[in-house]
């Protein structure tokens, strides 16, 4: 999904700024959201790349407020309204001291249990990738900045299941992870320092293919 | 803290009053229906506001200054050597420790969200999550940097790792100079958490907290 959580290279925010050490939570509000999010998921209620698609597909203007106890909230409103938790409404109703019908009591399963074969690993350390160019409406993992971008295999990670595939609730479609490094000028041009990289995870579905030469 | 600091702490965590009351009616109604668990969420969240946080980390950290056969060990293979220093509840599951050296200085991101080491470094800064960090951390670290009060001269190579996936990165400093004569313990406290994040240094022997 192209939104604003997709933040890597984008102007207009300002300078950054600071926040003390030793301090967990900054807020009462922080700290609940944070304290609900951990009970709904141990629980099976909340999903981490359901709920980051569910952040992710906030109105822009909600999202661009960077109200973070907000935005976490109304994405595990959608995640319990996803799972028939909730219904739109129903905690309205229930504030008013309207008793809400009958509601789902076990959260439904992701995904099948069924074991799958993960995909064959096909590149290696070493290697120089391209890395696709995608635009899926869905979730993804892989940044708008590094669509596209050639760069070199650093680390095999191991085997991970496909957050895109996860969020969009098609399967675990488990793969290897690498770990790919990208020339700051490359991906920025010439303004970017020419000694400087850029590292991030690719899952095997994000690499188009190797580079030759 | 500045003032400005601190606003922008209060404005990202503190939400409109309905909100906070629809967090609040949330949280009750969901324990009414019982599919959380009071007690053990008041677990998870003494865990991580008590228990874990960077403090962890800079443990990690002097122990690699102090001992270069840890440090060797933990490059190598992070989660093995943090578990010989048994720290309750912490493990090194998926880290990965990217060492600052002579030339070399690493910073840590998640352009996609907020992903941070949290076993070793605890829960993460608000401004670590801020619009502000995540767009300009990768595309112009220099200033980013310099912002933090950072200067990194032009022939050091800085290495942005945006943690995109599962793997989490932990920056592991350079120990500063003058610190031959000091214990782990005292190393321990020159290690600060955004000196781990890669957007400070670690501090030196005499502006060291007592």
């Amino acid at each position: 999904m192209n939104s604003l959580h997709d933040l890597g290279g984008m102007h207009g925010f300002g300078p950054v700024w600071k926040t003390p050490e030793g301090v967990a939570f900054h807020s009462d509000a922080e700290q609940r959201v944070f304290r609900l999010m951990m009970g709904l998921m141990a629980g099976g209620w909340c999903d981490t790349d359901g709920f980051r698609a569910d952040v992710e597909s906030l109105p822009l203007q909600v999202y661009a407020r960077e109200c973070f106890p907000a935005n976490y909230l109304a994405g595990m409103e959608k995640q319990l309204e996803r799972r028939g938790l909730l219904m739109p409404g129903d905690l309205e109703a229930w504030m008013a001291g309207i008793k809400l019908g009958p509601r789902a009591t076990v959260p439904p399963a992701i995904m099948g249990e069924r074991q799958e074969v993960p995909l064959p690993s096909l590149f290696r350390t070493g290697d120089i990738v391209r890395i696709r160019s995608i635009n899926p409406e869905g979730h993804t993992r892989l940044p708008r900045y590094l669509r596209g971008q050639v760069g070199t295999i650093t680390a095999q990670r191991g085997i991970f299941d496909f957050p895109d595939a996860l969020a969009a609730r098609t399967g675990r479609r488990p793969q290897p992870v690498y770990t790919v490094e990208f020339r700051a000028t490359d991906v920025w041009g010439p303004e970017a320092a020419a000694n400087d990289r850029l590292s991030a995870e690719m899952f095997q579905d994000y690499i188009e293919s190797r580079v030759d030469g | 803290m500045s003032d400005h600091d601190h606003s922008h702490a209060e404005d990202h965590t503190t939400p409109p009053p309905e909100i906070q009351l629809r967090i609040k009616a949330m949280e009750s109604l969901l324990v009414e229906m019982g599919v959380i668990d009071p007690a053990m969420m008041d677990a998870v969240v003494d865990f991580y506001e008590r228990q874990v946080g960077p403090r962890n980390g800079a443990r990690i950290v002097a122990r690699a200054w102090a001992d270069p056969t840890f440090k060797a060990r933990l490059l190598k293979d992070p989660k093995a050597a943090i578990a010989e220093l048994a720290m309750p509840g912490i493990s090194g599951d998926h880290l990965v420790m990217v060492e600052n050296r002579p030339g070399v200085h690493n910073m840590i991101v998640c352009t996609l969200c907020s992903c941070y080491p949290w076993q070793t470094m605890g829960l993460p800064p608000i401004w670590f999550k801020s619009a502000a960090y995540r767009s300009r951390a990768v595309s112009h670290p220099r200033d980013v940097l310099a912002e933090f009060g950072v200067a990194v001269p032009p022939e050091t190579a800085i290495k942005v790792w945006d943690s995109n996936a599962d793997i989490r990165y932990m920056v592991l400093p350079e120990r500063p100079a003058g610190t031959d004569h000091m214990t782990e313990a005292d190393l321990a406290d020159l290690v600060t958490r955004d000196s781990m994040i890669g957007t400070a240094l670690p501090l030196a022997p005499a502006k060291a907290a007592p």
